[in-house]
């Protein structure tokens, strides 16, 4: 049984106006200065409330900004809510920063097994999967070299093969459909589609709705960290491809730092929590 | 603990490609690692050895800086590199939620199989200079003491990893208190029997880093069974470092993601 439940969610990052603070200038600024550093609070999502469960087919879409890729980091672990409670059973895939990782003194062949291993496999379970993964991957004796001599094309196509050689509960895309060259991403739209036919749970992040309305059975689209609409694909795509023609709000939505706000600005916050309407249809 | 076990064969692999790494970029290979804390012995003893240990054969000086120098630089390297223990993995942390004691394992099991490696040459290095079998006769007494000192090292490791994490600079000022430190703990220098009470003497009694000096110095320079009272010094602070170490991981593992 896979299941998520996000129960009034919130994430802030805290992070500095200009830089890090070295313990040098932390000591010394706690001792004799006033701080010329200040804290500022990135309100990444803000009270999100999900409940899923086995049969999910979940897309969500949004600007740049929205927190969607957030959400997804924090309902695979990756980052902890900082208000709120995050329960998810199952086990997780992630998808998401897939080219990042890579051992890059190692080769092809060692860092399938280091991928491999992070996400929970053992040597007896890989072994049955590695001549798969080379296979899927199509990198032939590219793989007996370090991965440091790799294309980017190729780092993807190797991390792709990995990444979905597992059998999860819950399966976590963040954008990766669009991996390797031509023929490549007719294999991996393949490959994806078998995986999201066989996870139980299946969250996806994309910019393409209209990868949502095919594959998904429930969309959620997000603005400033919030959900705004949460409902059947086909009416979440809509409302979302009309929001898109009000210039005033496009433009708003795709400006700056979403949702940056001072560390001291509740009240700020407060009003932009306010602001979204949950349509749940 | 338990997630640690279950995720084993992650870390050990990287730890395997970590030795490989740093062994292949030498043509001696595991020689070249070796060869330098015995080329530093070499050197210090023939350049101070008449200062340091006054009256004694520089072959006797020889062996006590061997032993003390593979110690040493177990127990620096393991803070030093260390504080990169949660940076350098960065991109595993932000795509896999593993418990962060992983990290500082990956580091100091690279840094303690390269001890290891030492000691072993150290060992029989010393039978030849002290002329004598009973280093490796006492060679077991080790065992003990390198459990001990993995955790004492790991715990090290840990704490730096998340003290670099929230403070960049950390390794830097890591780096510059060991480069102090290894002139106030006796790597090279020889403790003298008029000196006591001395404050040389008073700072390597109260210094952490001495009692493990002492314990793999007992069997292998002394020819004598650590003391009683050494082991409880060791295991107390390896406890306390431990438990330290374990609080920092368990209060900071969910925040440090936002530092990183």
């Amino acid at each position: 049984m896979a299941k998520i439940e996000l129960d009034d969610v919130s994430l802030t990052f805290t992070v500095r106006q200009q830089r890090k603070v070295s313990l040098k200038e932390y000591l010394t600024r706690m001792l004799f200065l006033q701080s010329r550093n200040p804290k500022v609070a990135v309100h990444a999502l803000k009270n999100v409330t999900l409940a899923a469960a086995d049969g999910d087919r979940i897309g969500i879409i949004g600007h740049n900004g929205a927190g969607k890729s957030t959400l997804l980091k924090m309902l695979a672990g990756v980052y902890p809510p900082t208000r709120g409670t995050r329960h998810v059973e199952g086990r997780v895939c992630s998808l998401f920063d897939i080219s990042l990782g890579f051992e890059s003194e190692a080769n092809g062949w060692e860092n399938i097994k280091y991928r491999a291993y992070l996400m929970g496999e053992t040597p007896a379970s890989l072994e049955a999967k590695m001549q798969g993964i080379a296979e899927f991957s199509e990198l032939g004796d590219f793989l007996n070299i370090p991965v440091r001599y790799y294309s980017s094309g190729m780092l993807v196509r190797l991390a792709f093969s990995i990444s979905t050689a597992v059998n999860p509960e819950v399966l976590l895309i963040d954008e990766v459909l669009s991996a390797g060259d031509m023929a490549f991403q007719i294999k991996a739209r393949n490959r994806m589609k078998q995986m999201m036919a066989t996870a139980r749970l299946m969250v996806l992040v994309t910019h393409e709705v209209t990868s949502v309305e095919e594959i998904c059975n429930r969309a959620l689209w997000m603005q400033h960290g919030c959900v705004v609409m949460d409902g059947p694909p086909d009416r979440v795509v809509a409302a979302y491809r009309d929001s898109m023609n009000a210039p005033a709000e496009a433009a708003h939505v795709g400006g700056g730092l979403d949702g940056s706000l001072p560390a001291d600005g509740d009240d700020h916050a407060d009003a932009h929590r306010d602001t979204p309407v949950r349509a749940v249809a | 603990m338990q997630s640690i076990w279950t995720f084993r064969h992650f870390w050990m692999a990287l730890v395997k490609m970590d030795l490989r790494t740093k062994y292949r970029r030498s043509v001696l290979g595991v020689g070249w690692s070796v060869l330098n804390p015995i080329m530093m012995s070499v050197v210090l003893m023939l350049g101070f050895g008449k200062i340091l240990a006054p009256g004694r054969p520089l072959s006797e000086y020889g062996a006590y800086l061997l032993s003390g120098l593979c110690t040493w630089e177990f127990m620096r390297n393991s803070m030093s590199i260390g504080c990169t223990a949660l940076s350098q993995n960065e991109p595993y942390i932000r795509q896999c939620p593993l418990p962060y004691g992983i990290y500082p394992l990956r580091t100091v099991a690279g840094t303690g199989i390269h001890f290891l490696i030492t000691l072993v040459v150290t060992i029989g290095i010393s039978c030849a200079l002290m002329n004598s079998a009973f280093p490796l006769r006492n060679a077991w007494m080790l065992i003990p003491t390198v459990g001990l000192l993995f955790a004492f090292c790991w715990s090290l490791a840990a704490i730096f990893a998340f003290a670099n994490a929230y403070f960049h600079d950390t390794q830097h000022l890591t780096d510059v208190f060991m480069s102090l430190m290894f002139f106030l703990t006796p790597v090279m220098i020889m403790p003298q029997a008029d000196s006591a009470g001395s404050y040389l003497n008073l700072l390597n009694e109260y210094n952490p880093f001495n009692v493990f000096m002492k314990l793999v110095r007992h069997p292998l320079f002394y020819d004598t069974y650590p003391p009683a009272e050494l082991w409880l010094q060791a295991v107390g602070l390896t406890a306390i470092l431990f438990a330290l170490a374990c609080s920092v991981v368990g209060a900071l593992q969910k925040k440090v993601i936002f530092q990183l």
